[in-house]
């Protein structure tokens, strides 16, 4: 881009036409963006034709979640029926600092209603209709993040902005087989995304490589004034430390429950990373981790969209579950909600002298590949799923990087997550290169959606 | 104290206040899921309490008191 042999129009168009030809094949988008994307691509190749280059991202199209306020007119949905034509007089800072960096919005993409606050039990739960992975047309792409996954499998974009409160940018990278990160809670601004939790929900990239999202994160991350959460910490994405002996840990039975594809690629994983890490298999402390974090997003759900579930209007969302089981999360006690809380300060400092001698935990990303549209789904947040990583790395507000590392036996993706402590981005992205330095799963994309896009190293098909 | 033996339950009286306030919004099967939900609320509620906590333990946040610039 920047040596002005791409040009970010010409880049802008062939985004912009596989969103709107390829987009519905998959429920992936809600609104492209097509007017806004060209005026910024033309932006875009004036400044670098004039020598001002931004950085890596100037004149790359992406898609944003559509939780992610839009102003000019574009609507934000939520994903729900009855904020279907909402809009907003702002952008979110995420949306303000794409655009600083050069950055071309080509599209709203689609997600679960309320990202799954409400309790959802199946993938029909959004505006669009089921989110579907580019692997298998009748499988989920997985949620709440369902179009950011899907839209970056498929080569619609370059790379998608998701979030995640427990479960939705790591879910939707693992069945659609690309890299999702999930930064640390603060690292990113909040300001302008829709809240389910505010103390769960964490903004993040999704990518076809773990590197891709560490580029992503330093574009969106830093302070924000409008974000009291936002950490005052500085962040700057370096790549070059991938090359190091890691030390990875292991929690004792963390792939108990998983599918017999997923943990067989698991297992594989660990036997490929033991060439770039020493991994031990831990004990953590025996405390209610699920538990914990799943009150504390009930509660503060059922608050976030109090005037949605008080005034009846849940009653249009897509999924039938979703328009009344949230009525039961309206009935927690304050002093239960105080004391998740309280064991939450507990949980962080345990599992941080647990993770302490290590530069991540790994697992696999998801207990199960991805899961047929028209058939509920097993779910940690509602309790009918263990998700020990989940409950840890969502209730402390860890990051973690999921990517793939295989396929299933019926040829769709399986994912492998590195967790890391506090601030400990750049180690697990690091760790997750290292693994895509010694595997080739990232370079994998699904058959028949090249025309020629992907490079000649890139492989189609599991 | 002594407690009436009538006296409804804690998850009783919760499963009461959703009927009170959004009941004639679900038909019976939905209350029952909502009665399931609500119960396996409070049994996380209670697992919460195998943990004990000290005076000391505060709540994981951060309160910052406001004041807009001037």
């Amino acid at each position: 881009m920047r040596a002005r042999h791409l040009s970010p129009v010409d880049l802008a168009e062939i985004f912009l036409n596989r969103l709107e030809t390829l987009g519905p094949k998959y429920n992936a988008v809600v609104t492209v963006t097509r007017k806004l994307a060209m005026d910024q691509a033309r932006r875009a190749e004036h400044e670098i034709a004039s020598g001002h280059y931004r950085g890596r991202l100037h004149g790359i199209p992406y898609g944003a979640k559509d939780l992610l306020a839009t102003s000019r007119g574009i609507p934000t949905s939520w994903g729900a029926a009855p904020l279907r034509h909402q809009t907003f007089d702002h952008d979110a800072t995420v949306v303000r600092k794409l655009e600083e960096a050069g950055a071309v919005l080509a599209a709203k993409l689609s997600m679960v209603e309320l990202a799954g606050g409400m309790g959802y039990q199946q993938p029909n739960a959004s505006i669009t209709g089921p989110g579907i992975t580019p692997w298998d047309e009748n499988m989920w792409s997985g949620g709440s993040s369902s179009g950011s996954g899907s839209a970056v499998s498929a080569g619609l974009v370059p790379f998608a902005i998701g979030s995640e409160t427990w479960g939705s940018i790591l879910g939707p990278a693992n069945n659609c087989g690309i890299s999702g990160l999930r930064p640390t809670y603060g690292r990113v601004s909040r300001y302008g995304a829709m809240a389910l939790s505010w103390t769960l929900d964490k903004i993040g990239p999704l990518c076809l490589t773990a590197d891709d999202c560490g580029l992503v994160l330093e574009a969106i991350a830093g302070e924000d004034t409008n974000d009291p959460t936002s950490s005052h910490r500085a962040y700057r994405y370096t790549a070059d430390s991938k090359n190091r002996p890691f030390r990875l840990g292991v929690i004792e039975g963390v792939a108990d429950d998983a599918d017999n594809d997923v943990r067989a690629n698991f297992d594989q994983a660990v036997k490929d990373l033991a060439a770039a890490a020493k991994i031990e298999t831990i004990r953590i402390p025996d405390l209610p981790y699920e538990e914990i974090t799943r009150i504390i997003l009930f509660a503060e759900g059922a608050s976030a969209f109090e005037d949605l579930i008080d005034s009846g209007q849940i009653a249009a969302l897509t999924a039938p579950e979703d328009r009344y089981s949230v009525y039961a999360r309206t009935a927690i006690l304050a002093k239960d909600y105080i004391r998740a809380l309280r064991l939450r300060a507990v949980v962080a400092r345990e599992i941080d002298n647990a993770m302490s001698p290590f530069d991540a935990l790994i697992a696999p990303a998801r207990s199960t590949p991805a899961t047929p549209i028209d058939k509920p789904f097993r779910s940690a947040t509602r309790g009918s799923a263990k998700d020990v990583m989940g409950a840890v790395g969502n209730g402390a507000g860890l990051p973690a990087i999921s990517v793939p590392n295989g396929f299933s036996g019926k040829g769709v993706p399986t994912g492998i997550q590195f967790m890391g402590r506090a601030w400990g981005e750049n180690t697990v992205i690091a760790a997750a290169s290292a693994y895509q330095s010694l595997t080739d799963w990232h370079h994998r994309h699904p058959p028949g959606l090249g025309g020629g896009l992907w490079g000649r190293s890139e492989r189609t098909g599991p | 104290m002594n407690i009436p033996d009538d006296a409804k339950s804690e998850t009783e009286c919760l499963i009461e206040l959703v009927k009170q306030r959004y009941g004639d919004r679900m038909d019976s099967g939905q209350m029952k899921d909502v009665t399931k939900t609500i119960q396996s609320i409070r049994k996380m509620a209670d697992a919460l309490k195998s943990v004990h906590l000290k005076n000391s333990d505060e709540p994981f946040t951060q309160f910052t008191p406001y004041r807009d610039q001037d």
